[in-house]
């Protein structure tokens, strides 16, 4: 084999490896879709679980979920920004830092399930919210440190360093500098990280399992201080506690649970390219 | 003549590096001040330190005196902010901020507290018109600086400088990434400034020094080789380094 040869093999080896990755997400979402499209209509939207949920819709599921994402959002987001513009603006390279960091990367590292336990010891019991929406979203918010934290200290870090040495220059304070030329700049790049941890957050089970979902309320939450039922938590116990369960509903909660979960990914994917496509620099 | 700037034994290191060793030079009010010497010889960190714009790099530490007014700018109690803000800067290459060419020049005085209104459109239209650059962009005031050319740039630079009224004025290489045209109308727009501002520039062009400074400071190696009025600094040079660095033999 010559080296033409060769090289067009490795090409296609590698195209076809690219190519690998992108079938099992594939066939999941088709084989989701496919099951559960047919369940899906306004009703199963919409509706109250009737008939021990045999029957009926996911409503207090959904908007339990959607409680949760807006309560984990407004955690994390000012936490986040907060840890990633001092690591990024603040921060000296000393212990203390890296400290932070390596706290940050480990944070990553955590199974969900762990933090699950240590919202129910933390913020359950000790503070005694009780299983709630409060105590899921503030549990939920710590699990999305890690990734909001790193991209939003990357979007602060690829801001050029000349605009704040110009803004400096011009008697702006180390706080206006970063308040008018480095967040109005890094905003979009934060925002992506904020969804992407939203997304990751939608979908998790464990971390809501004793901090705040429930197995059925005939009610929905009507503060901060209730539990409610979630869409992760109210899949687990359709396919596994329910006896006699349609797999048609089953189906149709996944897919409504992935297309949340895909679509907060789309759009900060969609955030990040809009952003680039405007940066004049 | 009075002094705007007296530095007396002035030393900066990084970290380890004596990177100015032991200056002492005189910078007059409203007149140029040049800085030459090769690359490394300390004159950008020198200019750098007349606004402590050094102090934003980790390890950096500087003793004896810079007196603006008779100030000493390096005393513990230096509101480094409010020195900035007396001291601009204008930068090598063009850096206006990603913003309209009105942003640009309005945001100085609007970290300084000036309200949007009458007073910051007047304020900009005048910086505009210092810096040579209004009647050219005068109806493109919401447009990006960075449709400009680069000559504009510069100028667009400088009118953001002046707009928060500084009394000194600092340029490091500001024709270096210029064309000759856009050069030469930088270098008259010096001139004109120097009627009402104190400018002290780090070159590498000779000539420039020459053609626009009134006074010039030879760098070699961290000291100030020879100080002294430009064309005597340039015709009668009083130290054979200086000599053979001009003349293009050391360098």
């Amino acid at each position: 084999m010559n080296r033409q040869q060769t090289n067009r093999l490795a090409i296609g080896v590698i195209t076809g490896l690219a190519i690998l990755v992108v079938i099992p997400i594939a066939l999941v979402i088709l084989f989701v879709f496919y099951n559960g499209i047919g369940t899906i209509n306004w009703e199963f939207i919409t509706a109250a679980p009737r008939n021990g949920m045999r029957e009926g819709g996911i409503w207090p599921a959904l908007l339990g979920t959607i409680f949760l994402t807006f309560g984990t959002a407004i955690i994390s987001f000012p936490l986040a920004i907060g840890a990633a513009i001092y690591l990024s603006e603040y921060a000296a390279d000393n212990r203390m830092t890296r400290m932070v960091r390596l706290a940050i990367v480990n944070l990553a590292g955590i199974p969900s399930i762990v933090y699950g336990l240590f919202g129910l010891g933390a913020f359950v019991l000790f503070m005694q919210f009780g299983t709630s929406i409060l105590a899921g979203s503030l549990t939920l918010g710590i699990l999305t440190l890690p990734v909001v934290i790193s991209t939003a200290e990357e979007a602060i870090s690829s801001v050029p360093q000349q605009f704040r040495t110009v803004s400096l220059s011009l008697g702006a304070t180390r706080w206006q500098t970063i308040r008018y030329q480095v967040l109005p700049h890094a905003l979009p790049g934060i925002l992506t990280g904020v969804i992407l941890g939203l997304g990751r957050a939608a979908g998790e089970t464990a971390p809501i399992l004793f901090t705040v979902a429930a197995f059925y309320l005939p009610n929905l939450p009507r503060s901060v201080f209730d539990q409610t039922m979630a869409l992760p938590y109210h899949l687990y116990v359709i396919s596994t506690q329910v006896p006699g369960m349609p797999l048609s509903v089953q189906y149709g909660t996944a897919l409504v649970l992935l297309l949340i979960v895909l679509s907060l990914t789309l759009a900060a994917t969609f955030v990040r390219t809009s952003m680039r496509r405007r940066r004049e620099w | 003549m009075e002094n705007k700037i007296d530095v007396r034994d002035f030393n900066f290191f990084y970290s380890s590096f004596h990177a100015l060793k032991g200056l002492t030079m005189p910078i007059r009010e409203r007149q140029i001040t040049a800085l030459i010497g090769p690359s490394g010889c300390g004159k950008s960190t020198f200019l750098r330190s007349l606004n402590r714009m050094n102090d934003t790099i980790a390890g950096t530490r500087a003793t004896g005196e810079v007196l603006l007014d008779g100030e000493n700018i390096y005393a513990p109690d230096m509101d480094v902010t409010e020195l900035r803000h007396r001291v601009g800067m204008v930068f090598q290459r063009p850096n206006p901020f990603p913003q309209s060419i009105f942003d640009n020049v309005a945001f100085g005085p609007r970290v300084l507290g000036m309200p949007a209104g009458k007073g910051l459109n007047k304020l900009v239209q005048e910086s505009l018109e210092d810096a040579g650059l209004w009647t050219e962009i005068k109806h493109r005031l919401r447009d990006s600086a960075l449709s400009l050319n680069p000559g504009q740039q510069q100028r667009l630079c400088i009118a953001r400088a002046i707009a928060v009224k500084p009394e000194v004025i600092l340029m490091d290489e500001p024709c270096s990434a210029l064309d000759p045209v856009a050069t030469f109308r930088v270098e008259e727009l010096m001139r004109v400034l120097a009627k009402e501002y104190t400018i002290v520039i780090v070159t590498h062009n000779m000539q420039q020094a020459a053609r626009v400074s009134d006074s010039t400071g030879f760098f070699w190696l961290g000291e100030l080789v020879e100080f002294g009025p430009t064309d005597q600094l340039f015709a009668m040079p009083q130290e054979e380094l200086t000599e053979s660095y001009i003349t293009g033999r050391r360098g």
